[in-house]
């Protein structure tokens, strides 16, 4: 009796690491591959986040450069056109101009960011890239790429962190297209 | 229902739990990493823009006498 028992027991214990074993296999399996995609998120994540400190960076370098470009300004604007200057509006800014496109091209740079976020949080969210995510990778790293030169024109001196941004903005970008699933999703 | 029934069953249970504590392990990962909203400020908030703003101030009250 206590052999038949020990027999059936013994075949029980034997399906059953059979059938833990085809289940961990595919666990596993089911794991490695949203490995990967969950690695390009990340690594997505890490590049949008870098960029954003990179601008961030610049941000606080034009804003520093920006009093004394103005006092010079102001001093080349008087000089023309002793105050009151009916049309000072329009000569300062000429003067200003570096540094007003700085300024609008860090917005467009940020806004760039933030739009590449969404589409981020919506591929974390759903599984899928929404629709348009090459476009937005690709301004990502155009508008930080123009950024260097607008902010070359002030003569600043140009953080090194935003050098490697475009760069890094770039390889952020074929990542998620190699490991985004093909169908997208409208936002 | 036999003993290699319920295994089955308590295999493929374990492994769900295995697979949605992984999926809540990867999220935490993801969500762990600071975002861009984190970084830069909302809107037209930039520091070169308001120091812009504020140095046009003093331009219209220097060059345009106050006007």
């Amino acid at each position: 009796m206590m052999s038949r028992l020990s027999d059936t027991a013994l075949r029980w214990l034997a399906g059953a690491l059979v059938v833990l074993a085809i289940c961990f296999a595919l666990a596993i399996l089911a794991t490695l591959s949203g490995c990967s995609e969950h690695r390009a998120q990340v690594a997505v994540q890490s590049a949008l986040t870098a960029g954003a400190e990179a601008l961030s960076s610049a941000d606080r370098v034009v804003a520093h450069g920006i009093p004394e470009a103005a006092d010079a300004a102001r001093a080349t604007v008087a000089a023309e056109c002793p105050a009151p200057c009916a049309d000072w509006s329009p000569r300062y800014r000429e003067a200003m101009s570096p540094w007003y496109d700085a300024t609008r091209g860090l917005e467009v740079a940020a806004e760039a960011l933030r739009l590449a976020q969404e589409g981020l949080d919506i591929w974390v969210d759903t599984g899928a890239l929404p629709g348009g995510w090459s476009a937005l990778c690709v301004d990502v790293g155009e508008a930080l790429a123009s950024l260097l030169e607008l902010l070359g024109a002030c003569g600043v001196d140009v953080p090194e962190i935003l050098h490697r941004a475009p760069p890094i903005a770039e390889a952020a970008c074929r990542v998620a297209g190699q490991y985004a699933q093909s169908a997208e999703v409208t936002p | 229902m036999n003993a290699a029934e319920i295994v089955s069953i308590g295999a493929q249970l374990l492994a769900v739990v295995a697979r949605i504590v992984i999926d809540a392990i990867e999220a935490r990962d993801v969500s762990a990493l600071r975002r861009v909203g984190d970084v830069l400020p909302a809107g037209h908030a930039l520091r070169s823009r308001l120091a812009l703003l504020a140095e046009e101030e003093r331009a219209r009250r220097d060059l345009g006498g106050g006007t």
